[in-house]
Order: structure tokens, then sequence, then C-alpha cells
């Protein structure tokens, strides 16, 4: 295989294309965090009091937490203090009324990572909230979503506009103080992305922001929430990356997902932030925390997700299925090279009677990319009938790179039905064989087989998701033979 | 008290004269350490919580006859221990070609004893290990050079008490079969009388060049008694070891089982089956190290949990780089009988090389309710017949033992066990 190895290092080592910096003005907060600082950042947006008293607990409980270590996962030490917690483009004070009125260079930015936006966005029907660093600066589709009765806008927007909806269910997924992580988020977050979906209500069109990371030295604490009314339905499709640099940055999100009775909320993700170079140097913290809440009986959640970027991930998008009947689902690919970490995983906690999860996990690493597939599912003891089987595959390409798997079952009712498999191989040398006697070439072989390793999550993608993911891996993995 | 004052007090140190070294140095190793919590990943589902209050006291060192129940039908060889003691009225002691069975009082010294006595574990997770260098009183020393038909059993018993202090037992066995030797080893841990005990035993074993060893282990202890052991393997080069572990009884069981793959075209098979009920508590902690290539490894456990009973289970295979070749798998299923029991599984993997197969499976479940009705239908009383559809389930995992008057004793006592729990 070593004629091969030169191959994998050429691909395997390419630079990233979506690397370059736009240089807009930005309001950054000096770096730092102290109880000054968050109470800057709550005035910067006019807050009222509860969510600045919120954001104050959160912070004090953060203090006394440690940054957790027991994920598979080499950490460099990350010096919060050096990291400046606020930054919104300038431009945000006269905010552009439509698409047109935005400041050009954003728009440009969005040119050259490839997606002519307002273009995009009518095509495929998308409406998408951008956030460009921190602060949102244009939404799109509002009027047409505000006809159904669905609110789609920037959490910010939200606090000042429905901030009964956001004190009733902010945190109410994910406790101020779940984790270190989810602590330091609902200390110091930015912005992010509200949705609510009335009662009976479908929602017209998938929902979609765009995240970019821009600032230097800016983590981005994003806050997701979505509330899935009774009856609902909604698809919400969230995509990164981010521009090449040096150091690396933090990126803390929390997204919180509430399904009340019969509701369902698919919520997709393909991640493709800057995973550093070939040596390891810089690429994205990606330490999200991600719940859903099926908190009303027949309501269903699922999580769909493609992770290719990142330096070290570590997110684990998890379903407490509360109610009766409800389910869960988690479709994961994880692709890990160079230097990159991912753990990843999900937990399913089943309470409700006759509840049901599915999670499907395939992890493919290549170069030195260590991949970890880290799971819980919980069954309660009073999860009469529960449900559930996962299935976790990996991938090797490569002597260097690891592929990790730690699936955690606990169960406490005997009429649970809990079934886990795993497999970890090299990509077969015979089907290789197979494909390239018959003509096809080499790197066409692996992308084949790679996708066909991948097919089970990618059906589970939005469209012009699954497009856009299958191409991601094709990048990265051509001819990567091991 | 802590654990180093309670080995300060209790370490017998006029046993085993010619290890007193490394019984020092684990007296004061244990100065810096503490019992495990659930704080250390490895006992996340275990508590030693009982164990923290104790007050440790040595055993009364007696057994009678009866209490050695082996079948009339198992063909061996059999050395007795009582609370940690060989006891030679009860073992047979007769002479076998090729074959050393010692037990370590016996022993005057012994050069090759550095490299078992002096491995020292560290950590808090590893204390009982320390405990056990310790406090050894006994334990069997089997060397083995050629092939031998007959298997030999070692049995150990515990006394137990109804007093607040807990009788403890701690011994340390040694295997070490030489290049191209196969032998079969019975390790038997049973009560000899009721009530609460600590037993803890720890065995390391060597199989050298071309070398079989199977190892079957039955721990058959009153519902009060408490076990903990650790079993350390080194396999060399195209050598086999079967390990086959059987759990039927004790309230709280906990086994380490390390076993580390250093030659190529090393084969390992883990086997084995637990019921878990009334009040009992068992735990399985596996760790393969794959370290060079082309070796295989198996882990196959079938778990049966009722009454209040609990069952943790939690096997690692590592592949470590440049072990290519390497196959791995695991697999644990679990039935789950009762409302308060609990099952909790993790089957992990960690894989540093490419070339490898590697899988694992764990599922928790009930009985088929079709086969059930089949059962039914053909006029077998309801709780034959989930005697018979656990006793399948369950077997299978003991079916790998080759010796078959082993198999057929710890398939019998897992029948028996099961159908005692089942009615």
């Amino acid at each position: 295989m070593s004629t091969t190895d030169a191959e994998v290092r050429k691909l395997v080592g390419r630079t990233y294309e979506h690397g370059f910096v736009s240089d807009i003005e930005s309001d950054v907060a000096p770096p730092g965090l102290n109880e000054d600082v968050i109470a800057f950042i709550s005035a910067k947006k006019n807050e009222p009091s509860w969510l600045l008293e919120m954001r104050l607990e959160a912070y004090r409980h953060w203090l006394t937490m440690p940054q957790p270590d027991w994920a598979k996962l080499d950490i460099a030490p990350i010096d919060f203090q050096a990291i400046s917690y606020y930054s919104s483009p300038k431009s945000q004070k006269d905010r552009p009324k439509s698409l047109d009125e935005v400041d050009p260079k954003l728009l440009e930015t969005y040119e050259k990572l490839g997606i002519p936006l307002h273009e995009r966005a009518a095509l495929a029907g998308v409406a998408v909230d951008m956030v460009f660093d921190s602060v949102s600066v244009g939404t799109t589709f509002r009027e047409e979503l505000k006809k159904a009765g669905v609110i789609f806008c920037s959490f910010s927007e939200a606090v000042a506009e429905y901030p009964d909806l956001v004190r009733q269910y902010m945190c109410s997924v994910v406790p101020k103080g779940d984790n270190f992580f989810a602590a330091l988020n609902t200390a110091v977050f930015s912005d992010g992305s509200f949705v609510l979906i009335p009662k009976g209500v479908r929602c017209p069109m998938e929902l979609s922001t765009y995240f970019r990371i821009n600032e230097a030295n800016t983590g981005q604490f994003e806050r997701t929430l979505i509330v899935a009314e009774e009856g609902s339905h909604v698809s919400y499709l969230e995509g990164c990356t981010a521009p090449m640099r040096d150091e690396n940055q933090l990126h803390a999100a929390v997204v919180e997902l509430v399904a009340l009775e019969k509701a369902q909320i698919k919520y997709s993700t393909v991640q493709n932030w800057y995973p550093g170079d070939e040596n390891g140097q810089g690429g994205i913290y990606n330490f999200v925390t991600k719940r859903g809440d099926c908190r009303g009986d027949d309501s269903k959640i699922s999580w769909t997700q493609v992770e290719t970027g990142s330096a070290i991930t570590w997110k684990y998008p998890s379903c407490v299925l509360r109610g009766d009947r409800s389910s869960g689902e988690f479709y994961s690919v994880a692709l890990t090279h160079n230097y990159q970490q991912a753990d990843t995983g999900t937990k399913m906690i089943h309470l409700g009677k006759d509840t049901k999860s599915n999670i499907v996990s395939k992890g493919i690493s290549a170069g030195r990319g260590q991949n970890s597939y880290r799971g819980l599912v919980k069954v309660g003891r009073d999860a009469e009938n529960a449900r559930n089987f996962a299935q976790c595959d990996s991938l090797l390409i490569g002597p260097d790179c690891g592929a990790h798997t730690f699936p955690y079952i606990e169960s406490k009712n005997p009429t649970a039905r809990i079934e886990h498999e795993a497999t970890t191989s090299k990509i077969g040398e015979d089907q290789l064989f197979y494909c390239q006697q018959r003509g096809i070439g080499e790197e066409d072989a692996v992308s084949m087989i790679v996708d066909g390793f991948c097919r089970d999550v990618f059906r589970e993608l939005p469209m012009e998701f699954a497009v856009e993911a299958k191409k991601l891996l094709e990048v990265s993995l051509e001819g990567a033979v091991g | 008290m802590s654990l180093y004052e309670q080995a300060v007090a209790l370490a017998p140190v006029d046993r085993l004269v010619w290890a007193s070294q490394w019984r020092q140095q684990a007296i004061s190793a244990l100065q810096s350490v503490s019992l495990p919590s659930a704080r250390d990943e490895d006992w996340k589902y275990t508590t030693l919580r009982s164990l923290e209050r104790a007050q440790l006291v040595t055993a009364p060192r007696q057994a009678s006859n009866d209490a050695v129940s082996l079948p009339a039908s198992f063909a061996g060889r059999t050395l007795v221990f009582v609370d940690g003691h060989y006891d030679t009225s009860l073992s047979d002691s007769s002479a076998i070609d090729d074959l050393d069975v010692t037990a370590l009082s016996a022993i005057e010294s012994d050069p090759q004893f550095d490299n078992w006595l002096g491995k020292l574990p560290e950590g808090n997770a590893e204390s009982l290990a320390t405990l056990n260098t310790a406090m050894m009183t006994d334990g069997v020393l089997v060397r083995v050079g050629a092939t031998v038909a007959d298997p030999i059993a070692v049995v150990f018993l515990s006394n137990g008490s109804t007093e607040r202090a807990l009788p403890s037992s701690f011994v340390r066995n040694i295997i070490q079969a030489e290049s191209g030797a196969g032998v079969s080893i019975v390790e038997f841990h049973a009560s000899a009388t009721a009530g609460k005990s600590l037993s803890h035993s720890w065995t390391q074993l060597n199989v050298e060049k071309g070398a079989t060893v199977e190892l079957s282990r039955m721990y058959a202890h009153g519902e009060a008694a408490q076990l903990v052991t650790r079993l350390d393997a080194e396999l060399a080069a195209s050598s086999t070891l079967r390990l086959h572990n059987l759990d039927v009884g004790g309230k709280l069981t906990r086994h380490d089982i390390n076993v580390e793959l250093k030659g190529e075209g090393a084969n390992l098979l883990i086997g084995g089956a637990y019921v878990a009920d009334g009040r009992s508590h068992i735990d399985q902690h596996h760790r393969v190290d794959h370290r060079v290539p082309n070796c295989t490894s198996n882990d196959v456990f079938r778990g049966v949990v009722a009454g209040k009973g609990r069952a943790v289970f939690n096997a690692k295979a590592i592949v470590h780089p440049g072990a290519d070749g390497t196959e791995a798998h695991q697999n644990n299923a679990n039935l789950m009988l009762s409302r308060d029991s609990e099952v909790d599984t993790k089957p992990e993997l960690q894989i540093h090389a490419d070339d490898v197969k590697c899988s694992h499976g764990a599922t928790i479940g009930q009985l088929d309710e079709t086969a059930m009705f089949y059962l039914r239908t053909r006029a077998i009383a309801e709780a034959d017949a989930r005697a018979l559809l656990t006793e399948g389930f369950c077997t299978e995992a003991l079916q790998t033992i080759t010796d078959e008057s082993t198999r057929v004793w710890f398939t019998q006592a897992l029948a028996t066990k099961l159908r005692g729990q089942s009615t």
C-alpha cells in the first residue's frame, strides 16, 4: 500500500479552500471574562434584567466547574481570559431592510463561499437567518413565514419581541449549569436563532441559518431555541464554514429543541469549519451542547449531522424521550483527517412509555485523525416497552489514525429492548479490487465505497444538504486508500 | 480505618517471607491510595462503600470436606485453600509428570517471583490489587512444561461471619505455561459457611510461545459474600488462552481481567455467563491489549438479571499502533427478567491501526414470547419453559470450554442456578 500512501498524504493534506478573512470593522469587547463583560454584552443588546441575572448565575456556576477531561481528546489549555466575548458587524446599528441593503462586503463573503445567498434562498425556497459573527444581519422570507404564524428570528430579536416565550423555554432543556461549555455559553451567548412553530402548523419551508465565524480571537457563542407546538412540524438546517487563521477559536454553542405533543423537529447540520493545517496548527474548537426534549406524547426529534471540519469536535446531540410514544433519531457522519479529533455521539434518555430511538453513526478516520463515538442509551424504570437500536461503524484510512467506540447502555426496565452493534475496519481491499477490475479508477472507487458507507445518514439529509455533504466527503477523501 | 491502617494491622508478615520486600512496598504504597469511587471511570457503576466502613479481620481457616463440593464426574486433581491458606488434608497432592502444582507457602524462593510479585498497579482504581500484595497469605503456583491431559482444580473456600467485623482473605495465583505446553485449570470459589466475607484473588498468567491454557473459573459464593478478583495474562507468539467465567452467587462481585497479546498469532477467548439475582451485583471489567500484529480476541458474555440483581459489563479492546491484522470481537447479551433489576453494559473499542477487523455488540432484552408460546403448546410448564430458554441463552458462552468434565460441571452449575432462580 506504500504507493498510495503518498497520494493519501497529498489528498488528505490539501489546504482549506474556504480560508480567507474579510475585513469588516467590528465592535469588539476587549478580551477577558468577568461580570463587567457580561453586563457589557447584556447592555449592548438591551436585555431585560432577568436575562442578565440568568447570565450572571450561569457565570458564577461556571467559575466553580472544572473543564471536563473525560473525552478522548487532546485539548491544548484554553485561556478563557484571552478570548473576546463580543463582536458585531458595525453596520448593525442601521440594520438593512432587505438583502439589497446588506453590506456588500458581507454578501461578498458568501459569494466566496460559493453560496449566492439570495439566489440560493429564492431557488431553494429556504429562509436564511444569516449569522455573521454574533449578530444577525439579514433575515429573508420573514413575511412569508409570518403568514403561517411561524416565528423565525435572531435570538436578540426574540428576547426583545417575545420575552415571555424566551423566558419560558430558554434553559428548560439545557439547564444553565448543565455542563462547563453550556454554562459558559449561557453566560456570554452573543446571538443565535429562535424558532416557534405554532400549534398544528407545518412550516412551509425549510429553515436555515448560515453560521460563519469571522472575527479573529472571537469565540462564538450561539444559542438556538426551537419550539414546536402541538402537532407542528419543522425542518431546520444549520451549516458552517470559517476562514483560515492560526489560533484556535472556541465555539461553544447551545441548541435547545422542545417538541410538544405530536410535534416533529428535524435538525440537520453540515459542519465544515476550519480543521487546522496538516500539522495540527489552528482550527476551530467545536464544543457544542445540543439537546432535544420530546416533551409531549407522540413527539419526534431527529438529529442529522455531517461533521467534517473543526480541529476538535465535542458534541452529543441528545433526545430526552419524556412523552409516551415519543421517538428520537440520530444520524451522524464524522470525518477526521490530519490531526483532527472528534468525540461525538448521542444520548437517548427513555423516560416515557413505548418510546423509540434509533442511532446510526458512521465515523471515518484518515491521516492522524482520531474519531470517537460516545453514546448513552438510558432506559428509566417507567419506560415500558422502550426500544433502541444503535449501529456505529468506523472506517479507517491510513495506519496512523484511530477509531474508538464508547457506548454506554443502562437499562432499568425489563420490558425494554436495546441493541447496539459496532464494526471497525479499513476500506475492503476486495471491494476496491472489484471496482478497479471493472475499470473504475481508484479514487472513484474509494469515493463510491465511502458514499455507500455513509448512505444511511445522507438519505436523512434534506436534498441540498445531501449534495453538499457528499461533495465535502469526496473532497476530503478522493484516493485516500490506506 | 484506611487501607493502609488495615494492612499495617493485619498483614501476615510471617507468611511468604521470601516476598516480604514486595509486601512492604505494597504496604507503603497504600499510604497514598484509597478505595476507588464512582469518580473513577472503571468504577462508575460499582460502589465499594460497604468496604470503606468495614473492619477487616482474618478468617478462621477451617472447612469440612463437604464444603468442597466438586462433582463426581470431574476427573482432575484438586488443591484446596480455606480462607486463603492451603489445606493439605482436603487436597490431593499426588505428583504428575511435567506439572508442578504447589502452594506458594511451600516455596522457599524463586528468582522468577520478581516478575510476578513486583508488579504493583498504581492509583485508586487498583488499590485492592495493592492491598492483595500487602495481605496475601497463600495461593497456587502452577508450572507446566508439556501437555497435561487431566484438568487441575483449585478450590478457594471462604468462611462467612455474622459479626460486625468482616472476615477477609487474599490469595495470589501464578500460572506459567512453558513453550508448547497445554493445561486445563479450574478455579472454584465458594463459601464454606454462610455470612459475610471478603475474598480477593489475583491470578497472574504467563502463556509462552505455542502454549495453550484453558482457565475456567466459577464463583458460587453465598448471598452475603463479597468478592473482588483480578487476572493479568500475557500471551506470547502463537499461544492460546481460553478463559471462562461463571458467576452464580455472591452479593458483590467484581472481576478485572487484563490480557496483553504480546506475540504474533496469539489467540484469546474470554467467555462466560453470570446470573445476578436476589440482591447480587456482578461487575465484569475486561481489557485486552493487542500490541502486535495478527492476534485475535473474542469476548462473549451472556447474562441474566432477576430480582434486585444488577449486572455491569465493560469490555475494552485496545489495538495499538502497528497491530495490523488484528481481529477483536466483543459480544454481551443480557436477559432482564424483573422490574427491579438493572443492566449497565459498555463494550468498548479503541483502535489505532487500520488493517483490523473489530466489532462489538450488546443487547438487553427479554425471552422471546413466541419461543415461550411454542414450548407451552408442547405442554411444558411455564417455569420449565422459561428455565429452558434462559439456560439455552447462557450456555452458549460456556460451550467453548474444551475440557469435557469441566464443561459438564459448569453447564450443570448454571442450570441448577437458573432453575432455582426462576421457580
